[in-house]
């Protein structure tokens, strides 16, 4: 079996203190890897957590709608 | 190496404690990036207002003013005419813009005071409670008409962007959206339009943003979002209602 080496396209980091859960970032998301988490932050909302970072493509979709500045972004 | 996406300079660490999916921290940010863009931080003045947004002057990271109910525009016309080389921008609600403050706009508007004015439109007083605002639309429910706008008892409400495009002093009047991504960006470009307008001296712009309220309205955020496409977006169309820059 060939593995394949897939590139990291982009790092994304999602503030969880600042995260309110109004769940924009989930809609947005094209690739649909963000989801509400099912533990709450320290102001009591379920945050918004990346399942699966390594397929981010640096859209910055989530940046643009997050009222919160909660998520940055880096494109690699 | 590609762009980082994070939290502009223009901003403080400060965290908002606007409700979950409030379109204000939305325009904060806008406002932000496109001051950060143009580099005009340090002689950029921005006027809180009173209303969920008083707080403005905490979240910016440029020097602000808090100025009474109202009084935006008047002040900015003060600060604008002693200081030609500061850029000056106006950061109010529909409570304050378009109830109290309708005279002093009005007025700083054909006069064509070379100031930007960011006018949030959530169709709502928030801050107090919700309830009906001279913008609230015939038929919404608020706490204060519980069966909803009767336009025969409480009137019309009132299209500032229209109305405002009437006069001829303003240069440039745009009504966006932050609802969705599409509409975000078309709002940094119309904010980023309008501190340009004002760089090259020309004179008065305002762009109104029509931003959910999911507390005063009274549902989820992803609600809130999806009532401004279908009810607010038809009410108040969105677009660009007087550009002058291409005759001036």
């Amino acid at each position: 079996m060939e593995e394949t080496i897939t590139k990291l396209k982009a790092k994304i980091k999602i503030i969880e203190t600042l995260c309110k859960g109004c769940g924009y970032c989930i809609d947005a998301c094209p690739k649909k890897i963000l989801e509400m988490a099912s533990y709450s932050n320290q102001s009591g909302y379920h945050p918004a957590r990346c399942i699966k970072p390594e397929d981010c493509i640096g859209c910055a979709l989530c940046y643009q709608v997050c009222p919160e500045i909660a998520i940055e972004v880096e494109k690699l | 190496m590609g762009r980082i996406y994070k939290k502009p300079v223009s901003m403080t660490k400060i965290a908002m404690r606007y409700c979950p999916g409030c379109g204000h921290s939305i325009a904060h940010r806008l406002i932000a990036e496109v001051i950060d863009e143009l580099d005009i931080r340090e002689r950029a003045v921005g006027i809180a207002p009173v209303g969920c947004s008083v707080f403005l002057d905490e979240y910016m990271d440029c020097d602000m003013i808090q100025v009474p109910h109202g009084r935006g525009c008047a002040s900015a016309t003060g600060m604008k005419r002693v200081r030609p080389d500061l850029i000056v921008f106006s950061y109010q609600g529909d409570g304050d813009l378009a109830a109290i403050g309708t005279a002093e706009t009005i007025h700083a508007a054909t006069r064509s005071e070379n100031f930007t004015v960011i006018f949030i439109n959530n169709a709502i007083y928030g801050m107090t409670g919700g309830q009906q605002a001279p913008t609230t639309m015939p038929g919404q429910k608020t706490t204060t008409n519980p069966y909803g706008r009767e336009v025969k008892v409480h009137g019309y409400p009132i299209k500032v962007c229209e109305m405002l495009s009437a006069l001829d002093g303003p240069i440039y009047l745009e009504r966006v959206a932050v609802n969705n991504v599409p509409n975000v960006l078309k709002a940094k470009r119309a904010i980023k339009k309008a501190f340009q307008i004002q760089l090259d001296g020309l004179g008065f712009t305002l762009v109104e943003i029509l931003s959910p309220c999911p507390t005063g309205w009274g549902v989820i955020p992803k609600k809130a979002c999806e009532y401004v496409d279908e009810k607010m977006s038809k009410y108040y169309p969105l677009g660009v209602y007087k550009d002058l820059t291409k005759k001036k």
